[in-house]
């Protein structure tokens, strides 16, 4: 008798599962490129618009809540153990970012995601463990983590080797009273014949253009900058041209 | 027919997942009621969890902390007979040069090296200036200036130290960290053997042996394990600076300004060594600190990654208890905090092999004022923790003894 309750009772526990919206896997990919060939790193082979030659040297940044949009607007938001993730040029494992989604739609027509994270979740000590705590934003800008370490040398008006970082975070008003959300979401359209599949992971690949951060809506010159995480202006210019920085690259 | 409470015929996988589960019950019952008659060794764990330092704690399987596997640490790292001697002249122990007044570093004022620079117990001179002893057990990056015992390392030994290969010493733990500083010509330049047979030798230690690991055999192995635990026990997460963060204590003006400057843009220290939310006070990475324009030391980090980039790349040590820790720099070139913070305000030497996040290496440094020099001092001198330096539980179990180095 004891036996048949335990029976019955995981018999049950199973179907109770069995009766949810399908778990769909879902990896995104984070490739980095130079106007669309892969981005090669530490060789002073770069211009942009504004002349600077530059060669890259770190890229370190947040992405966060990423959500699937159906054609009638309906959101779904994809699953992680904290629906941010750390991506490191460096680490070749930050490259991937596993997720899940729990809906039993199967048609979307974009896709969106979070560059850096939203000021109620960018607190001080989200992170305990490098690299990601590593990030850590200076607690008189607001505290939290940085969104990106884009460091970088450049070829300078004197001709010298100088050091350059574009580093961004919370913003600060001029008065130093708040703190400004300096994270955008970024919105690409999925290709209109893609459909989820449920049974295997689907792969989407996202790329970054490095070089559009100094040149895609503003035209950025490297002499006119030292240290930018407490000129709000100069971050504000930075995420505008960020945030045409990503394109789908490939669906699967 | 079927019973209601289902709301579908049962399938397969759900008798399969039930026979899982069932086999996991009866063998999780067997194994408890095994473990219950079990008189295998089970001595008491050692805890150093510290709540915001990281979750990962560099601790091998194989060398689990315990009690009694640290306190014989203690013992073995402060006995000079560690390097296999027992002339009182040739006594060297880990604590002649790793001193607890200093947060286990040598100290200006070691009267065996002059200005903090080291030697081994042949005279030959250390690669490197030292690094204290704090908080390693949290080290995810490497041992050494360079990094060169990590875990990801795959060779035995090394030619450039000359210390040889040997099982289990893998290099890429403090087990084998201890090792080297028996072994190489720069340390204690000691013999494995006759360590071994002079340990043994001491009545104490068998019985400590077996307590910390199950028996009285002492070997080499062992002998680095326990020191390795040790080690690993040197916490220092209680400095004024902690006790403000708890709300125990407040800084003043001075320090708090400091605190400021050194998040700041202005002076930029955080990106290299941590900030309030990164306690372990250091990034742990290995960075060129426009210290020199001419790299000709064979140690830096380019023995371990092979890389010309990293020339003149070392390891950014910990900021915790700075101000004990002199001489500074991987050379040992400064001797006063202030000299090492004149040297980021205006002594910057410019190369291409300067870690971008120098980023005011063309104008020479960050040119604070004489005031706000004055107050990053302050502020770094608040990471000085003194119940470090003065815990008894780190401090040498047998003073009196000859064998036993202050």
């Amino acid at each position: 008798m004891k036996k048949l309750f335990v029976l019955i009772t995981f018999a049950n526990f199973i179907s109770f599962f069995n009766v949810l919206p399908a778990q769909t896997k879902i990896q995104i990919n984070f490739i980095h490129c130079v106007n669309d060939s892969p981005a090669i790193f530490n060789k002073l082979i770069y211009v942009n618009n504004a002349g600077n030659k530059y060669m890259l040297k770190d890229l370190q940044y947040f992405i966060s809540d990423v959500t699937l949009y159906t054609k009638e607007g309906i959101s779904a938001a994809l699953q992680s153990s904290d629906n941010i993730h750390y991506v490191d040029v460096a680490v070749p494992s930050s490259l991937i970012w596993h997720l899940s989604l729990k809906s039993d739609v199967e048609k979307f027509n974009s896709i969106s995601f979070r560059f850096g994270i939203i000021k109620e979740k960018n607190k001080s000590f989200l992170f305990k463990n490098p690299p990601a705590n590593l990030m850590a934003w200076p607690e008189m800008l607001g505290g939290g983590y940085h969104y990106m370490k884009l460091n970088l040398k450049y070829m300078d008006t004197s001709g010298q080797l100088s050091n350059f970082n574009c580093h961004l975070g919370l913003g600060i008003t001029e008065n130093k009273s708040n703190f400004i959300d300096n994270s955008f979401v970024v919105n690409l359209a999925l290709p209109s014949n893609f459909i989820l599949d449920q049974a295997n992971e689907n792969t989407i690949s996202i790329q970054m253009n490095i070089d559009q951060w100094f040149n895609a809506v503003n035209k950025i010159d490297m002499n006119k900058y030292d240290g930018i995480m407490d000129n709000e202006q100069a971050m504000k210019q930075f995420c505008e041209n960020g945030s045409k920085a990503f394109v789908l690259k490939t669906v699967q | 027919m079927q019973i209601q409470f289902f709301k579908r015929p049962i399938k397969k996988l759900d008798l399969f997942c039930f026979l899982i589960c069932f086999f996991l019950l009866t063998y999780s019952c067997i194994s408890r009621k095994n473990k219950s008659s079990d008189k295998t060794f089970s001595p008491e764990p050692y805890s150093i969890n510290v709540p915001l330092f990281p979750d990962y704690v560099n601790i091998p399987e194989d060398n689990p902390m315990t009690k009694a596997g640290v306190e014989l640490g203690r013992y073995l790292f402060y006995d000079g007979r560690l390097s296999g001697n027992t002339e009182k002249s040739m006594l060297m122990s880990c604590a002649s040069c790793h001193k607890q007044t200093h947060a286990f570093e040598a100290g200006l004022d070691n009267p065996l090296y002059k200005d903090g620079h080291m030697h081994g117990i042949t005279g030959k001179q250390t690669p490197h200036s030292m690094l204290p002893l704090i908080n390693l057990a949290w080290n995810s990056e490497g041992y050494l200036w360079n990094g060169m015992i990590n875990m990801l390392n795959v060779k035995l030994g090394s030619e450039a130290y000359k210390v040889p290969a040997q099982k289990p010493f893998d290099f890429q733990n403090i087990e084998s960290l201890v090792w080297m500083g028996i072994v190489a010509p720069h340390e204690m330049n000691g013999n494995v053997d006759r360590t071994v047979a002079v340990i043994k030798s001491e009545k104490m230690y068998p019985p400590m042996f077996a307590k910390a690991f199950g028996s009285d055999t002492i070997s080499i192995d062992r002998i680095c394990k326990a020191v390795a635990q040790f080690v690993r026990s040197l916490v220092s997460a209680n400095s004024r600076f902690d006790q403000y963060m708890e709300g125990k204590v407040k800084l003043n003006d001075a320090e708090l300004n400091g605190l400021n400057l050194f998040t700041s843009e202005k002076a930029d220290c955080f990106h290299c060594h941590g900030a309030p939310a990164i306690p372990l006070w250091t990034t742990n990475r290995f960075l060129n600190n426009a210290k020199d324009t001419i790299f000709n030391d064979k140690y830096d980090r380019r023995i371990v990654t092979g890389v010309e980039d990293d020339k003149g790349k070392y390891r950014v040590p910990t900021l915790r208890n700075i101000a004990l820790t002199a001489p500074y720099m991987h050379d040992g070139r400064f001797t006063t905090l202030r000299q090492v913070l004149e040297f980021y305000n205006g002594g910057l030497q410019k190369s291409d092999y300067t870690d971008p996040l120098m980023k005011y290496t063309n104008r020479g440094g960050v040119h604070l004022s004489e005031k706000e020099l004055d107050d990053l001092e302050a502020f770094l001198n608040t990471l000085t923790d003194s119940s470090f330096i003065t815990n008894p539980a780190f401090s040498n179990p047998m003073p009196r003894n000859k064998f036993f180095i202050q």
